[in-house]
Parts: structure tokens; sequence; C-alpha cells
């Protein structure tokens, strides 16, 4: 860049005038100022913007329609697999990074250096833990079924977990049956296939366990209130209307360790929507709320993944020491693309987290 | 320059005094203006705070208008950080009409969406499936023939019976069967429950006397097979939830009613359940009302059936409306 610039130093300019003889290594030859050229950036840059945000249009556009049609369903697949403390844990690191991002902006228009790095790191380190958050969000979403496509066991082409593990186990067992069946086999052979064949049983079971956890079928007896017989553990009593603890015990099934206390819990913390509740034209539809969320989280995770990348790129070159108050359009720019991502995010989190 | 490198953590008043006058001075370059750094706080500060507003009116119970609190908390929001992180506020106003028109499509956008949403909503309609009911399907009596197949329902365990079965309806549209055998079934299967087929009975249920005009075979297969595809005009089914339970026509006294609106005045609505009888409910005993988008007719009642037998119920309808 600089080789063309000294190059067309020398040479008049459209309108007559030699380019200034004090010139701005970082100003391109069709730009008449510093100040018309970072002009310029920016405005390339907003409607790159203008772009990104038709694009999320069109997601908020068919949860809007979806939401509006079945708002049952985003109710019920909200409340109940969705984290609200998560969400909101998001949002908080999120505005945060966008804040250090500010600063760093404010560092390197003022030459400060150091500030700007460290800033930058800030951020980064933002990204990093909104990521990982996501991340726990997700696994839990797979845990229990209701992940994209046929993983989701709101599908209709939702595929049990079971039949597979079943067909493993069966797989597995069958040499361990011959050798039972075998009348060559010796006593010891015949005692470690028993053994190996109960290990297979005991991991099968537990594998069945979890997948019966998730399975549609807990999915509505669930919701159904317990048993007068089953035992009702005062102290697993949940105070009034405490939402905030109901969330909680959403997220971690795993949680509950004695299995007959499920229901127990289930209907201590009872929710306003049960899945009994919802109309089999919502119930169809409580796998469309996942697509909507899997593809709005997904697409602004993209962009997270993008600005992670983005603005390790002005790391290394304000390490480098590339900007300062002379030329800082890099950063800027980077920044007002990272204050989108946050802004998208501050529009997702109460239209997915907080439908009550 | 150089003096505040050096200085740039001991001297934060210094900072700002100077970036006002850089910016004051036209001295730093193209829009630098660096954005004072209490106004960087209180904007972060004001993002906490309303993050925090939006999750404790969310436990709230504002019923429609949730939605639109937190809608206006993240405009508001999302405006302090466009503002003031993106210094739209300094910057040229032609970045802030870039950013306005791209909001402005997107709401053209959702708003002409959401219009008529609710018109084309049957053609997005996935193709559904429901779990295969556990008992085994029952075989009316008189329907053992041998060249009739197996129920249309029974199907190995494995597999789902499905609301939308293209090749079951093809099939069914395809076959002819016989309509007084049709005529059977209806009562059979208990059609005739809620359905009437003369105009001059008292109306329960959509009357099918030209039911068969408005729909080919294989639109009444598909509505017969998945009664939620089309909900007939009138038959909306209208769900009361009331505060006191009210004397019902046949057993007991019930708190919730579902049924088609006949009749609603200021005070009472007049309600026709499925069985024909009418109800009349005050008003102000009722705490909760929708229109459900289900229809009240039982899903899977073909299942038991035979093609030929789905097909003879076709035949009948059709002879009702008298086509062919």
């Amino acid at each position: 860049m600089s080789t063309i610039t000294t190059e067309v130093q020398s040479v008049p300019g459209p309108d007559g005038h030699p380019h200034h003889g004090a010139h701005d290594p970082h100003l391109a030859h069709h730009f008449d100022t510093p100040e018309q050229q970072m002009m310029a950036a920016k405005l390339g840059m907003w409607v790159f913007l203008g772009t990104e945000i038709l694009m999320f249009g069109g997601l908020f556009c068919a949860y809007s329609v979806y939401r509006n049609l079945h708002p049952d369903s985003f109710e019920y697949g909200a409340n109940k697999y969705l984290s609200m403390p998560l969400g909101a844990l998001n949002t908080v690191i999120l505005i945060t990074s966008s804040l250090t991002m500010a600063w760093g902006v404010r560092a390197a228009q003022l030459n400060q250096r150091k500030l700007l790095i460290g800033c930058l790191v800030l951020t980064l380190m933002g990204a990093i833990g909104f990521l990982c958050v996501k991340a726990v969000e997700y696994h839990h979403k797979w845990d229990e079924d209701v992940w994209i496509g046929p993983w989701n066991k709101f599908n209709g082409d939702y595929k049990d977990p079971r039949a597979a593990i079943e067909k493993a186990q069966a797989e597995q067992a069958k040499p361990l049956d011959e050798v039972l069946a075998d009348p060559k086999a010796t006593d010891a052979q015949k005692d470690a296939a028993r053994a190996e064949l109960a290990a297979l049983d005991e991991s099968t079971n537990a594998k069945l366990e979890v997948a019966a956890k998730a399975s549609m079928k807990s999915e509505i007896e669930v919701d159904r209130p317990p048993l007068a017989s089953a035992p009702v553990d005062p102290s697993l009593e949940v105070p009034d209307g405490n939402v905030g603890t109901l969330n909680e015990s959403k997220v971690k099934p795993h949680f509950v360790v004695d299995a007959s206390l499920a229901p127990a819990v289930k209907q201590a913390t009872q929710r306003e929507l049960p899945y009994s509740e919802l109309s089999s034209r919502d119930r169809k539809r409580v796998n469309t709320f996942f697509s909507a969320y899997f593809l709005m989280t997904g697409l602004h995770g993209i962009h997270v993944v993008v600005g992670m990348g983005l603005i390790t790129w002005i790391l290394i070159r304000s390490i480098r020491k590339e900007f300062g108050s002379e030329y800082f359009t890099p950063v800027d720019l980077i920044g007002l693309y990272w204050h989108l991502v946050d802004l998208i995010w501050i529009f997702l989190f109460p239209l997915l987290y907080l439908i009550h | 320059m150089s003096l505040s490198q050096s200085n740039e953590i001991a001297a934060p008043v210094a900072d700002d005094v100077k970036a006002a006058h850089a910016d004051a001075h036209g001295e730093a370059h193209a829009g630098a203006h660096a954005v004072p750094r209490r106004v960087l706080l209180a904007v972060y500060g004001a993002l906490l705070v309303f993050t925090a507003i939006t999750v404790g009116v969310s436990t709230l119970n504002l019923g429609p208008f949730n939605i639109w609190v937190a809608l206006m908390v993240a405009v508001i929001k999302g405006g302090l950080v466009v503002m003031y992180f993106m210094h739209l506020r300094w910057d040229s106003p032609f970045n802030g009409l870039i950013l306005v028109s791209a909001l402005f499509f997107v709401a053209l956008f959702i708003g002409i969406a959401m219009l008529d949403a609710h018109s084309y909503e049957v053609n997005m309609l996935p193709p559904p499936t429901v779990i295969l009911q556990t008992e085994a399907p029952v075989v009316p009596a008189g329907a053992a023939a041998a060249d009739n197949g197996p129920p249309i329902g029974a199907k190995p365990a494995d597999q789902t019976w499905k609301q939308f079965d293209p090749p079951i309806l093809d099939k069914v549209a395809a076959t002819h069967g016989d309509p007084l055998e049709g005529e059977q079934l209806f009562t059979k299967q208990g059609c005739i429950a809620c359905h009437t087929v003369r105009k001059s009975d008292p109306p329960k249920g959509p009357c099918l006397v030209d039911v068969a005009k408005k729909y080919t075979r294989r639109e009444l297969a598909e509505n017969i097979m998945d009664p939620n595809m089309i909900i007939a005009k009138g038959f909306e089914t209208h769900h009361y939830k009331l505060d006191d339970e009210i004397p019902m026509p046949a057993g007991p006294p019930s708190d919730v009613i579902d049924g088609f609106l006949v009749k609603e005045t200021p005070e009472k609505v007049i309600v026709r359940l499925v069985s024909g009888q009418y109800i009349t409910i005050d008003k102000s005993n009722i705490t909760k009302s929708k229109v459900l988008t289900t229809s009240p007719m039982p899903e899977g009642l073909v299942a038991p059936l035979t093609i030929k037998q789905f097909a003879s119920i076709l035949d009948y309808l059709q002879a009702l409306s008298g086509v062919k």
C-alpha cells in the first residue's frame, strides 16, 4: 500500500493539484483526506450492518409468524427447556464485552495502546465466555433430546434412541450367548462370558434409563399429577410462585437422584402450561420453536465466532503498533460489528428466553 | 501525544479533557470523537439495569403486554448501544438513515407476513404423525371379507400411525366401496353423534349433505384422517373456563365448556355443544376464553377401518351430496 501511495504522490490528482506533501501512509490515493476516507469506510460498514439486520430480519419474521399462530407451543418450549438465568448471564457477558470494545475504540483514538490491547483481550474473553455458556445450553438440549431434526423428540421424524440401544446390546450379547450355549466351552470361559453379559446388561440399562428420561413418553407422564399414594417429601416443596428455582430445576433434571420422587418434584414445580394441555396442533409446533431457537442462536453464534477472529486480527495489529489517533479505522469498524452482534442478542434474549 | 501515552493510566482526567479538546478543535481525524468514559460507564450501567428490568417484568403476568414491554426495553437498550457505543449520535446522519431504513424494511417484512399468516397456515403444516394407539384396532363386525385387507392403522408396533399418509389417501381415493356399508359405518364409527345428514335435522356439528360438493374425494379422506386440516367456517371450537360450575345437559356439572359459538350478547354467550344441545353462559362467570385451532373431531377415527371400508364412507358422503 505504501509503495502505491508513494508512486501516486508525484502524480497530480484529478483536480490538477498534487497530493499533499505530508502524506498519510494509510490514505488511499482516491481519497482527498483521511476524514473522507474514514467516512467512506464507515458508510460501507453501515451498509453491511444493514444487510446483516435484513438477514436476521428473515428469521425474526419466521419467529413472529409461528409464535403468533402457536403461542402455546413457544411458551411450552421456552419455559420448559430454556434457562433464563443462563440467557441473562450471556446478556450481561455480551453487554460487558460491548463496553470493553467501545472503550478499546476510545483507547485507539487517544493513542492508549496498552489500554487498547487490554480492552481487546477482555472483549475476546467475553466472546469466549459467551460461547462457553452457549455450549452448556446446547449440551443440555442434546441430553434432553430437543436438538435439531430427528434428534428432537417433538419432531415427527424422531427416532427413539432406545431401539438403537437395545439393538446394539443384542449384537454385543450374541457372541457371549453362543459361548454359553457351546457345549465345548470350559467353565472358566462360561463364567467370563456371564460376567461380561452382566456388565453389558448393566450399562445398557443405564443408557436406557437416560434415554427414557428424555423420551416423549416421559414428557406426557411427568406432567400428570402424582398418584395419591406417591410419596411426597415436604422438603421438596418449592415456595409459591418461585419462578427462579422452577427454571433451575428444569435445566438440571439429572439432579433428581431418586426416580420415585421425580413426580413429587414435578408437582411442586408445576408449570402453568403442561404438555398435556397443548392442543394437538400446538404439540406439532413445539418442534418449530426449537427450529427457531437453533437457527437464530446458531446464526448469532456464528457471528460471535467470526467476531472473535476479527478481534484477534486487530489485536495482533495493535500489538504491532499499527493503530493510533491518526489511524484506527479497523478498530472502529470491527467495534461496530461487535456492537451489532450485541444488539441482536439484546432482541434474541427476551424473545427466546422470556416467554411466560 | 507522547505525554498521554506515558501517562495513560496515571492521568485519567487529562484524557477526557484531551478528547474534548481534540474534538473541539478538529485535531483528531475523521469523526474521531472519543466517547467520554463517564458516558461509556453510564450507558453500560443503564444496559444492565434494563436487562434486570426485562427479566423482572417477565415474571409478572401482564397478558399480551409482556411481549410489548420486553420489546420496548429491547428497543431502548438497542438505542443506547447504537447511539453511544456505535457513535451514531456523533456520526454522519446518513449512517443513521441506513440503519433506520434496514429496520423499516424488516418491520415491513414482518408486518405484511403477519397480516395473513392465519390464512396460509394450512399450507405450512408438516406431515403430522401421532403415536399408534396401543389398543389393537377393532375391526367392526361384518367386515371380515378377505379381500378387504388389513385395517389402515394395523402396522407393526414400531411404526407410527400417520394422520397424513399420502399412500393411504391415494389408495382410498382410488378405491370404490359400497355406499350402503358406508352408511352403516357412519353410525358405527360414531360420525352420526356429531354430524347431521339432512338439512332438516337440528344442527350439531357441520352438516354433511353438501360436503362432497365442496371437497374432492381425496380432500374428504384427508380431512377425515386429520380433522384439524381444515375447520369448517362457524365450527371453530370456543373454549371457556368458568368461575363456577354450571349444570350440563348430560353428565356432571362442569366449569370447562367447549362448543360452537351461536350468539354473543354483552351479558351472555350461547354455545352449542357438539351433541347438539345449547348452553347459555353468563359472561361474568367466564374467566378465560379462547378459540382453539383444533377440531373437536377425534383423531384416528378411521384407524380400525380397512381401505375399502374407508372408501365406502366416502361413497356414502358422495351419495349424500348426489355426486356421481
